[in-house]
């Protein structure tokens, strides 16, 4: 009788084992940022499969910079739940968005927003989902969105004014605007960014600079230093 | 108004609204003479297949009062009203729904009701309008009719005016052995159509079945695990069907009849034409919580009220990665779209203008679009433009050197414009000339301010 209760557990145990292997395999790792310093910090880069929350003057631009890197490189869907204040697109086209692969949802409630990223999340059809909640979202909110995350492998992206309040996001960053005094930039975006919280370890606080416009094929963050040292060593 | 019609290189006059006839112009006449009658008159050139394509909207319309419509020569339509007169409440009121119903249409209408087609046809054209004749009153109607009455050739007709036969009436006391050596067998089979003595068919459209599926129940079901299953059968039941016919449904309505006799209604939407049960069952999950079945639910009832044409794809292969996700794709839409709104899930494509407001639309569909260049635009709209406290703006063309927004001040340490754009003249409501400025603050934000023709300062966006 044991015997048989024995090989049943070992099956059971091999089974989950399976579906444990077969989750990770499926899982890539991270999106990288494309600057070599900040993903190393993060261990790669922006990691798949989870939630990411933003704050700060530059959010905004920030998560274009990802749409954008998601949609016309990587030609993925990408969802935007927002509540009253919608984006606007000739902004997001300027900054390299393909906007027929951004689909907006518009949430009246705060109910439908949290509804709306985690169905987003559910389908893994669309690899990024940025939601903008009015209020922050507490332990078991992010918890869920989290779960539902990892299920898929989609980045969940929450942007709002609002942190330090405890929850289950990977990442916290803050994205500021900073002056462009010592940069010729010529209406690049220059932010600060600051990892105020990792999963992985690691923070950091950079200065940045990002050209992203659709003629530019390539949408990579410069770090200030670089290129004011550029520029002084060509002075 | 007056349709054209091109005969041998001449445009001849092929019909003629109510107005162009009073003025006095005819059918057959030539253009040119129309013309000179009527100098106003609008013309269209006759199109044959938009005609019968409006003919035939019109048949599977008149299904309403009867299964039995058919498309006769000469834009008519036959109605065989055979046991369906006691629906209306009898042939007069039936008529009478008819002519009101197509007048709501914008249709004028010359009808009438008679034992065959023969005599309706008839009386239809030439006789009074509305007419009503009785089964054994043929001959009677017929007999003061003209001879154009009978749907027979134009040269026979000049031959009989020839003869000095000129209405049904001379016709019917002649000896038909004669008349059919001389007509040929066509003249006096119109007229024992039209007088009821030989069969003449009519051939019916076929009926467009609708898209409906009901199903009731021996016992009333109250609980949800039962609506579910119902609802289960009742979509495998239609998607089969759709299937077949290569169509899928963009909206489906769900009816559950109460034992007490109520009913109640839930719809979904898809953005693509689906008929996948396993699809759709899914979007119905959030409705089903909302049917409230009260003491028992009786019967239900699913009708998919708007199909389309589905093409069938060529997949490469089942598991090909871009058709999942592509897949994938529509459902989260319409699952989205379900339940926030139709109008809340969208994409935005580009509207040719060059106000900011309104250079944007939402869109269902996912068409490729370009956007046009445009000097650097904010992230973010505000609607309205917010007006703000500037100063430093010496002249019209300089910007100001500080704002005040939101309880802060804002000095400005970069500026980039003046970017003009002016209203659209098309455009009745009040737009002003704007010139916007992209201005960065010490801070390191960014902002779209414009100024108006009235010197004062708003800001319209922002960037970052």
């Amino acid at each position: 009788m044991s015997d048989v209760s024995r090989s049943e557990l070992e099956a059971l145990k091999a089974k989950i084992s399976a579906i444990e292997l077969d989750r990770k395999e499926s899982l890539p790792l991270a999106l990288s940022l494309d600057h070599g310093i900040i993903d190393r910090t993060l261990k790669g880069g922006l990691q798949l499969g989870c939630l990411h929350e933003i704050s700060g003057t530059a959010s905004d631009g920030f998560a274009a910079m990802l749409t954008a890197r998601f949609t016309t490189p990587l030609k993925t869907p990408v969802l935007w739940c927002v509540n009253s204040r919608h984006p606007f697109a000739p902004g997001l086209a300027g900054m390299g968005v393909s906007t027929q692969r951004l689909t907006i949802a518009h949430c009246k409630t705060p109910r439908d927003m949290l509804w709306a990223m985690e169905e987003g999340l559910k389908s893994g059809a669309a690899k990024l989902v940025i939601g903008e909640p009015s209020k922050a979202l507490g332990l078991t909110e992010s918890r869920r969105l989290q779960l539902t995350a990892s299920t898929s492998g989609s980045i969940g992206l929450i942007l709002g004014q609002h942190n330090l309040a405890l929850n289950a996001s990977t990442t916290r960053w803050s994205v500021s605007a900073i002056p462009s005094f010592f940069i010729d930039a010529p209406w690049g975006c220059v932010w600060r960014l600051e990892l105020t919280r990792s999963r992985n370890g690691g923070a950091g606080t950079w200065d940045v600079i990002w050209k992203g416009t659709s003629h530019e094929k390539t949408h990579r963050l410069c770090l200030v230093s670089e290129i004011s040292d550029r520029q002084t060593r060509a002075a | 108004m007056a349709i054209t019609q091109e005969t041998r290189g001449r445009l001849f006059v092929a019909n003629t609204n109510q107005a162009a006839e009073h003025a006095g112009i005819q059918i057959d006449m030539t253009l040119a003479d129309a013309r000179a009658m009527l100098p106003g008159l609008t013309t269209q050139p006759d199109n044959i297949s938009a005609n019968f394509h409006l003919l035939q909207r019109l048949a599977r319309w008149c299904h309403r009062f009867t299964p039995y419509v058919g498309i006769g020569e000469e834009y008519c339509l036959w109605l065989d009203i055979t046991g369906c007169a006691h629906l209306q409440g009898g042939e007069r009121p039936l008529l009478n729904d008819l002519v009101k119903k197509a007048e709501a249409l914008g249709l004028q209408t010359k009808v009438a009701l008679a034992g065959t087609p023969g005599t309706a046809w008839a009386l239809s054209h030439f006789g009074p309008n509305g007419s009503i004749i009785p089964p054994g009153d043929e001959k009677k109607s017929l007999t003061p009719l003209p001879i154009r009455a009978l749907r027979l050739p134009t040269s026979m007709i000049a031959e009989l005016h020839r003869l000095g036969l000129k209405c049904i009436g001379d016709l019917i006391p002649l000896p038909r052995a004669t008349l059919a050596a001389r007509f040929r067998e066509q003249l006096i089979t119109r007229l024992d159509q039209a007088l009821g003595h030989r069969p003449e068919t009519i051939s019916p459209l076929p009926l467009k079945k609708p898209y409906r599926t009901h199903l009731p129940f021996s016992e009333p079901i109250a609980h949800r695990a039962g609506i579910e299953k119902a609802l289960e059968y009742l979509l495998e039941k239609l998607c089969s069907r759709l299937k077949t016919e290569l169509r899928g449904c963009r909206r489906l309505e769900l009816s559950i009849c109460r034992v007490d006799g109520t009913s109640q209604t839930e719809n979904i939407g898809t953005a693509v034409p689906s008929h996948d049960p396993r699809h759709l069952i899914r979007l119905f999950q959030e409705k089903l919580g909302q049917f409230d079945p009260g003491f028992g639910i009786e019967s239900m009832m699913l009708i998919a009220p708007i199909t389309e044409d589905i093409v069938p794809q060529q997949k490469t292969l089942p598991t090909t990665k871009a058709n999942h996700v592509e897949d994938a794709h529509t459902r989260l839409i319409d699952r989205l779209s379900n339940r926030l709104g139709l109008g809340n899930v969208y994409v935005i494509a580009p509207f040719k203008s060059h106000q900011p407001g309104r250079s944007q639309q939402k869109e269902r569909t996912f068409s490729p679009h370009a956007w046009p260049s445009t000097p650097p635009r904010p992230l973010r709209l505000l609607r309205p433009p917010q007006p703000i406290d500037a100063d430093g703006a010496l002249e019209s063309t300089t910007p100001p050197t500080c704002f005040h927004w939101q309880r802060r001040d804002h000095r400005i340490y970069r500026a980039e414009g003046p970017e003009r754009i002016e209203p659209e003249w098309w455009q009745n409501e009040k737009m002003e000339v704007r010139d916007y400025w992209r201005i960065e603050d010490t801070g390191g934000q960014r902002f779209w301010l414009y100024r108006n023709t009235n010197q004062r300062w708003f800001l319209h966006g922002l960037f970052s």
